[in-house]
């Protein structure tokens, strides 16, 4: 089976694909669910202590949940601020990164913004490349009988030509991840007291995260170069393709070629989602839950 | 086989302040602005980031996956002794929380901590451990008798039995800084304010218990401090409870109700907020300038009432509306304050660390009371809205005085005595 968002008839099939990003999903749930039990070991408010045998494989759950909405609907001496704004502001906005500081702000929006980016063109693919895959095998999508009482019959953007659709904007975003990431490692290198301040626990989400955009810009190329595109002057942002293509030589890349694009995929779903719950990457889901429940800030 | 228990037991800590722990980025804007990190010549064990990175560390260690799967793992007592040192090198002034880009609530993360480590026996830290026993003693927190309360009332001054206002006196200003007390009451008596106090029926308001981890100690007794505070206050027919002490205010507004699972039951309010509708009423006629000739004064936002609640503005104006008196703010000022060093136990426990972080705070007003460079030509003031940041900038003001700096000469004053010297009252009980 093919496997479009990868390289036609390569030996990344759509099974493989598939296999690993249960995979990656499977091991994300898992650690996310260790971590919410390991949350939930807490108590449900100030000076409560936890309840012997209310803090179980799904008691501790429970707790959790019952905490943070407790603590969402607290009153508040402060401004009490409504959650929306928190939301739209602190949030997406990361406001109050903005007001510490602004080059660390361009950086997050940047990593954010190309992250999310490139996640949902990929999840787009996904979604246009399933109903494609089941209906070569004889699936057919009505949604007459469903959803809408009116015949519909549902002509199948075909992945192909959807892929080249994505490629612009999934080049941009992958500019604005590397601009992000390669702002985030210079602040760590080059200014005395971040870098003094960094560990592991910092280092390793940016090592990982810089690994995932280098091999996904190599990857990319090396698409192009698998469905037989030489000449990239009508590809407007492709000249890092040219760029690696003529600097690695081309007969060494397109013999490796299948390869770093398998890499670019596994690394994407296990460094990319899978490690999210096992490293500080946690943050993305923690910190907006951490702005939502405290009111934006409340000092 | 008997499971292990982990190293570390988490007692005190909420479900949600475990999850802040995975939500700090590591940013370091906490250590960019944490008073005690500056004032310990920036000892790494301080900085709050790192605080935060160890707990959760230990928590991992005790209730992560692994230790799900495999068991916790050990945490040396060494190093856990070694963080109870610096959990308590904090003042809970609570910039960190300011500053933090995920918005954590970094006060109570440290509350909590303190409190998880005295519950395993390793906390709190030196002296404060007498805290509890003294206080569940004598109900003050300065060992004295109860009787000692109202020491501070002089001839003059008129208190009711009952009242729509009381005035909660605090053991602070109760029995150390009588001067803030016999202020107090002397400028309402001078509006004409009829008001109440507890007399010696007062009790602690819990707040050192609460901030140094303990507040469960002595049989819950922070909660039975504020139950019996609530109760009397309630039988007097009060609807307002007035308070000059920072520390009170704050325990009253955020603590008291925590504590007894219910909002108390009249209205709370610092002397200043006071102070500020009356003058915006037009109902205070100021008859003298404070300290009988033109002043520059500076305010400085103790942490409990800035802060911790958000009042910035009524100290303020208050201060400006005042003959003679040309205010001027520092450059770190309300939510952005530098902390004088006295709180969260750490005016008892590590007295240098605290005096080197007032002597900072005495920098900044020196900054803009006697800009470098300029003649000095009078004495000008600074000032504050909690005795235990008077007492320390004082100190902080006196050590950089003996250290030869003559900038350092500044009147330190609470804002309620300045008050009381703009109505032409004394200060002092005789």
């Amino acid at each position: 089976m093919e496997y479009f968002s990868g390289i036609a008839g390569v030996s990344i099939t759509f099974a493989v694909m598939m296999t690993m990003a249960v995979l990656a999903v499977t091991l994300f749930f898992v650690g996310l669910y260790f971590n919410f039990r390991k949350w939930g070991q807490g108590s449900l408010a100030w000076g409560i202590e936890p309840e012997e045998g209310k803090h179980g494989i799904i008691g501790s759950l429970i707790v959790f949940a019952k905490a943070y909405w407790k603590q969402l609907r607290a009153y508040s001496v402060h401004h009490g601020q409504n959650i929306l704004v928190t939301i739209v502001f602190d949030v997406i906005f990361l406001r109050r990164t903005a007001r510490a500081d602004p080059l660390r702000w361009f950086m997050h929006m940047c990593i954010i913004i190309g992250w999310m980016g490139l996640f949902t063109l990929s999840g787009l693919m996904f979604a246009v490349e399933i109903p494609y895959l089941l209906s070569i095998y004889g699936f057919k999508f009505s949604l007459s009988s469903t959803l809408i009482p009116i015949a519909l019959n549902i002509d199948f953007i075909k992945p192909e030509v959807f892929r080249e659709h994505v490629q612009l904007p999934a080049q941009l975003l992958g500019y604005l991840l590397l601009l992000g990431i390669l702002i985030a490692i210079g602040r760590r290198l080059f200014i005395p007291k971040v870098r003094e301040n960094t560990n592991s626990y910092d280092a390793i989400i940016l090592i990982t995260l810089l690994v995932i955009v280098v091999t996904g810009f190599i990857a990319h190329a090396g698409r192009y170069i698998a469905i037989g595109i030489t000449d990239f002057t009508g590809y407007d942002f492709i000249f890092y393709d040219y760029l690696f293509w003529t600097l690695g030589g081309q007969a060494p890349f397109l013999t490796y070629v299948r390869e770093i694009a398998l890499t670019h995929s596994v690394l994407s779903l296990f460094l990319g989602i899978a490690f999210i719950p096992y490293s500080k990457y946690i943050h993305v889901i923690t910190t907006p839950l951490s702005m939502i429940v405290n009111k934006g800030g409340e000092h | 086989m008997a499971k292990r228990e982990p190293s570390l037991k988490i007692k005190s800590m909420t479900a949600v302040q475990l999850m802040e722990l995975d939500a700090c980025m590591r940013c370091g804007e906490c250590a960019e602005w944490c008073p005690t990190y500056e004032g310990s010549g920036f000892r790494p064990g301080l900085s709050p980031r790192d605080k935060i990175y160890r707990w959760k560390r230990y928590v991992d260690k005790s209730y992560g996956m692994r230790a799900f799967f495999f068991g916790p793992k050990d945490i040396s007592e060494e190093e856990l002794i070694e963080y109870r040192d610096d959990v308590h090198g904090c003042t809970t002034c609570g910039i960190c929380a300011t500053v933090c880009e995920g918005a954590l609530n970094t006060v109570e993360l440290w509350e909590a901590m303190r409190a998880d480590l005295v519950k395993r026996g390793t906390g709190p830290y030196g002296k404060q451990g007498a805290m509890p026993k003294i206080i569940s003693d004598t109900f003050n927190s300065y060992n004295e008798p109860k009787e000692e309360r109202l020491s501070w009332i002089p001839a003059d001054v008129k208190i009711a039995d009952r009242a729509d206002i009381l005035y909660f006196t605090g053991c602070t200003a109760g029995i150390k800084q009588t001067n803030l007390a016999v202020s107090t009451a002397r400028v309402l008596n001078k509006l004409g304010i009829e008001f109440c106090t507890l007399g010696d029926e007062e009790a602690c308001c819990g707040s050192v218990l609460i901030r140094t981890g303990q507040y469960y100690k002595e049989d819950n007794l922070a909660k039975r401090l504020a139950q019996a505070n609530v109760t009397k206050i309630r039988q007097k027919g009060v609807t307002t409870v007035l308070y000059a002490c920072a520390g009170c205010f704050r325990a009253s507004l955020v603590d008291w109700p925590r504590l007894l699972g219910e909002k108390t039951p009249f209205k709370v309010m610092h002397v200043s907020q006071f102070l500020a509708e009356k003058v915006k009423a037009g109902e205070i006629k100021w008859l003298q300038k404070p300290y009988g000739e033109d002043k520059l004064v500076t305010y400085h936002d103790s942490c409990h009432i800035g802060r911790h609640v958000g009042v910035y503005e009524a100290p303020r104006q208050v201060l400006q509306s005042m003959p003679g008196m040309e205010f001027v703010d520092m450059e770190r000022s309300r939510a952005y304050q530098r902390c004088c060093g006295a709180g969260g136990g750490v005016k008892a426990g590590m007295p240098e660390l605290a005096l080197a972080t007032a002597k900072a705070r005495v920098g900044d007003a020196m900054e803009v009371l006697y800009p470098e460079g300029e003649q000095k030509t009078k004495t000008n003031v600074f000032a504050q809205a909690c005795p235990f940041c008077k007492r320390n900038l004082s100190d902080g003001r006196d050590a950089l005085l003996a250290e030869e700096n003559p900038r350092a000469d500044i009147i330190i004053e609470d804002i309620v005595e300045i008050s009381a010297r703009a109505l032409g009252l004394s200060n002092v009980k005789n």
